[in-house]
């Protein structure tokens, strides 16, 4: 489904991809792990269309997109891609549901259905509580769930996620890849995880380990 | 079994079956280890018959906690185990040797260290539908394979390192 062939990406004199190969299945969890500057959020930007890979192929259903211009691959992100960082970055105007609606007003879908979308994926994710909360007032794991019900209100073919409980206490990040692996379960969802946390790989139902820029372990291309 | 005591007084397959059942992680109790510990704790003033039953089946020696093993249970409550010398540990010991003789342990920390994600993989599934008794077993588990884990890493880059000084 989502398939990268012989990536290679350097940044300065330092390379950050070294001839990446791999191919992850439909509905599959995959975690991406290793040491830092291993290269992993190097390969989550590259798959997911953010940064281009120097040399290499990455294929989404066979169709490559590491060729596509900008206005394209943005375009791409938006239809097939959610994406969930360390960090929510959630909008601290906007209360809870509004940030999780943000991606389907932005898709020119009408304000009350995408809030009540958005309110039907936070009560998926245990945080219904939060909806008319403000960034400010929740905690990192709640932060977390609801990047997480933002990520998946589009109904993307594929989540990334890069350490999306790095900054979380372990009972807080166990709680938000139990809401985000059964979200994702129930819908089909491919989702692949950046982490350098065992306990986080440990969700997945497979390790790609890298380690200097290559893969040492899981591959299955 | 002091600890399962003090909820209510309680007969020997009781007892078993709620070890079992709280302790997943723990080996299952024999029946034999049931009454010998049962005896032990009366003979130590730390619980008594409290009444036989019979409930169509045969009939059963119900026991109970005394005040000297409440004092026990808590005394054991408030005390601390010694950290474990975990160094003997047979990882540690296949490693060391490998690299004694020269040969590479690194295919092998590699092997082992998919035996330990592949196992934290079972545990984290089965806590997510476990109770809370399963969900802290599971807990303990998944940390001890964490810790061992981060030193297989750790064993991986200390064995690069050596291998480039060597060859310097």
């Amino acid at each position: 489904m989502l398939e990268a062939r012989a990536l290679r990406k350097t940044f300065a004199r330092t390379v950050a991809l070294d001839g990446v190969s791999l191919r992850i299945d439909a509905g599959e969890i995959v975690a991406i792990t290793g040491p830092s500057g291993s290269g992993k959020s190097t390969l989550l930007h590259c798959l997911a269309g953010i940064i281009r890979p120097e040399a290499g192929e990455v294929r989404l259903d066979g169709d490559r997109i590491d060729t596509l211009g900008e206005t394209e691959r943005t375009d791409l992100r938006r239809r097939s891609f959610g994406v969930v960082f360390q960090f929510g970055q959630l909008v601290p105007e906007l209360t809870a549901a509004e940030n999780v609606a943000l991606p389907l007003l932005f898709d020119r879908h009408g304000r009350q259905e995408s809030l009540r979308s958005a309110r039907s994926l936070l009560d998926r994710l245990g945080v219904a509580d939060c909806a008319d909360q403000r960034p400010a007032e929740l905690s990192g794991g709640q932060t977390q769930r609801i990047a997480v019900a933002r990520a998946l209100v589009t109904g993307p073919r594929v989540l990334f996620a890069d350490e999306p409980t790095g900054a979380l206490d372990s009972l807080a990040g166990e709680r938000v890849m139990d809401a985000l692996v059964r979200a994702a379960r129930a819908d089909g969802t491919t989702v692949m995880i950046v982490t350098h946390d065992n306990r986080v790989a440990a969700f997945a139902d497979r390790e790609i380990a890298l380690r200097d820029g290559t893969v040492t372990a899981g591959v299955t291309a | 079994m002091l600890g399962l005591l003090v909820e209510r007084p309680k007969h020997g397959y009781e007892l078993k079956r709620e070890h079992d059942h709280r302790l997943p992680g723990a080996r299952p109790l024999a029946y034999g280890q049931v009454y010998a510990t049962l005896q032990r704790l009366q003979r130590d003033g730390f619980a008594e018959v409290a009444e036989t039953v019979q409930e169509g089946g045969p009939e059963r020696t119900v026991y109970a906690i005394t005040d000297e093993g409440r004092t026990e249970l808590t005394r054991w409550l408030d005390s601390v185990e010694p950290p474990a010398p975990h160094v003997a540990s047979e990882l540690v010991s296949r490693v060391v040797v490998a690299s004694a003789i020269g040969d590479a342990a690194d295919g092998y920390l590699l092997r082992q260290r998919a035996a330990h994600l592949a196992r934290m993989r079972e545990l984290t599934a089965e806590r997510a539908g476990g109770s809370p008794a399963e969900a802290l077993a599971a807990d303990y588990a998944i940390q001890h394979l964490d810790a061992d884990l981060r030193w297989i890493e750790t064993a991986l880059r200390r064995l690069a390192d050596l291998k480039e000084s060597t060859h310097a």
